[in-house]
């Protein structure tokens, strides 16, 4: 008996330990680094397509990558430095090929769902890349006279909520001598340490306040009733909004807009890991709500997404 | 009675107060008498700036400047450098790691992260005397990427990939 006892209390510490140590191995975030579209426009790397009759210009990042050699010295410098904190970066190259392959069946995807849902071409990078952090880039040399520097402008933005979290702005010194590489080096190390502390500063939120997503809640037409329907004597509306209070991190968000036929909710702050310390992210998160709807009260529901941070719910069917 | 212990204990202040100011700064690693002016971040993670020490004379002032430029990096930063802020942004650390403060300043281990611009020689307009001091104003190089990596094995400071 005693035998028994102490082995059960064994393989259960065990137990314990091992969903420790994998509660512990957290997703590290993706970072990968684009030229700005401001840069982009400047040094003519972009295209245009004609969006429901209104010209659009986009960034071309296969291009600047295949014509702009400063460009991918200044990538290669920041991967190298970022590498060297622990944060080797998604290559742009790589993600692009992977857009490209990817095209046919984002299309066929779109068509089979009958999603309205619209995309940029850069949330579909996003999308493929799956970064959390952009960090977008851009630089303009200054010439006065025989002198040459350079105005550095890096921005970190979060990829789910496209806020800006880090950055690192500024003009070098005047050189009279340095080339044009030498500097953008020289800028990317001038910055590199305050971006990495502003960056740090997010993570140490993220850790402490969940990352943060939108949500969006919709209904079909052919659902029988809409958000203003009682479910054991509450309206559905409210059941979702208190799902969501209860699944937040410190039951953190926002109801920015709220109808009979729409629920729009923005700054939901969801945890990093889910309760089995899975490392998670909106579309897991949002899931539980398609699940709980579906469990719950006999709902189906559609979930969408936008890029990596904005999860739309349409409840009815699927 | 309980006066004469008064003013003792004064004397006895004003004279450690007296050789703090005089004697090698490095061991007092709290000590944050000292002043700095940014001139360039350097290649392979270095950080070129001038820093005006004080010391009984130039050469300790001198030697008082390359652990100031180290005390500078990690507690307060360099303004108007890619260093604005201090590495170690928690002070509480000269408390909870005490010990490892004491080893780096009090066995030299500092010297290995820091090193004087040019040939040691002070510029004479650098030179400066206050009161009883000297004040010596000394380019100086530190090694900020390699005191990063100690700092963040040491646990003194979290990595940014600490946590993931």
């Amino acid at each position: 008996m005693k035998k028994i006892t102490s082995w059960f209390i064994g393989t259960l510490l065990l137990m314990v330990s091992a969903n420790t140590l994998m509660a512990q191995a957290a997703k590290k975030p993706t970072i990968m680094v684009v030229p700005s579209k401001n840069w982009c426009v400047e040094n003519g790397f972009t295209k245009t397509y004609s969006n429901q009759g209104k010209t659009e210009i986009e960034p071309d990042y296969e291009m600047a990558l295949a014509n702009n050699f400063d460009l991918k010295l200044v990538i290669g410098k920041i991967n190298g430095m970022m590498s060297e904190r622990g944060f080797p970066l998604k290559d742009l190259e790589a993600s692009l090929a992977s857009l490209k392959n990817n095209a046919a069946e984002e299309m066929l995807t779109a068509s089979k769902s009958g999603s309205e849902v619209s995309e940029s071409a850069v949330d579909k990078l996003k999308k493929v890349a799956k970064a959390d952090i952009i960090m977008e880039l851009s630089w303009k040399m200054n010439q006065r006279g025989p002198f040459k520097s350079v105005s550095f402008i890096l921005r970190g933005l979060d990829a789910y909520t496209n806020k800006q979290v880090a950055d690192g702005i500024g003009t070098g010194p005047e050189n009279g001598s340095a080339a044009v590489p030498v500097l953008l080096e020289t800028a990317v190390l001038a910055h590199i340490d305050n971006f990495n502390a502003k960056l740090q500063a997010h993570f140490d939120d993220l850790f402490a306040n969940g990352r943060e997503v939108g949500l969006k809640i919709r209904k079909w037409d052919s659902f029988d009733g809409d958000l203003e329907k009682e479910f054991d004597g509450e309206e559905l509306g409210s059941l979702i909004e208190k799902w969501v209070g209860d699944n937040t991190q410190k039951g953190r968000f926002s109801t920015q807009d709220a109808t009979e036929t729409m629920m729009n909710f923005e700054q939901v702050r969801i945890p990093l890991f889910d309760p089995n310390g899975r490392a998670t992210d909106t579309r897991n998160w949002a899931k539980g709500l398609q699940k709980w709807l579906k469990e719950k009260y006999k709902i189906d529901a559609k979930l969408t997404m936008k890029g990596l941070g904005e999860a739309t719910i349409i409840i009815g069917e699927k | 009675m309980s006066k004469i212990k008064g003013l003792v204990v004064l004397l006895m202040l004003s004279v450690l107060s007296f050789s703090a100011n005089a004697q090698n700064t490095a061991t007092d690693f709290s000590s944050m008498n000292y002043e700095v002016q940014f001139i360039r971040t350097g290649l392979d993670g270095t950080i070129l700036f001038k820093i005006y020490s004080y010391g009984k004379d130039d050469d300790q002032a001198i030697a008082n400047a390359k652990s100031d430029a180290l005390k500078a990096v990690m507690f307060r930063g360099i303004p108007g450098s890619d260093l604005v802020g201090p590495m170690v942004t928690d002070l509480a650390a000269l408390e909870t790691h005490k010990d490892f403060f004491q080893t780096f300043f009090g066995t030299q281990q500092y010297l290995q992260y820091v090193s004087i611009s040019g040939d040691g020689s002070v510029d004479g307009d650098d030179r400066f005397k206050v009161g009883k001091r000297f004040k010596v104003g000394v380019v100086v190089s530190v090694q900020k990427g390699n005191l990063r990596k100690l700092l963040e094995a040491a646990g003194i400071i979290r990595g940014l990939s600490s946590g993931f």
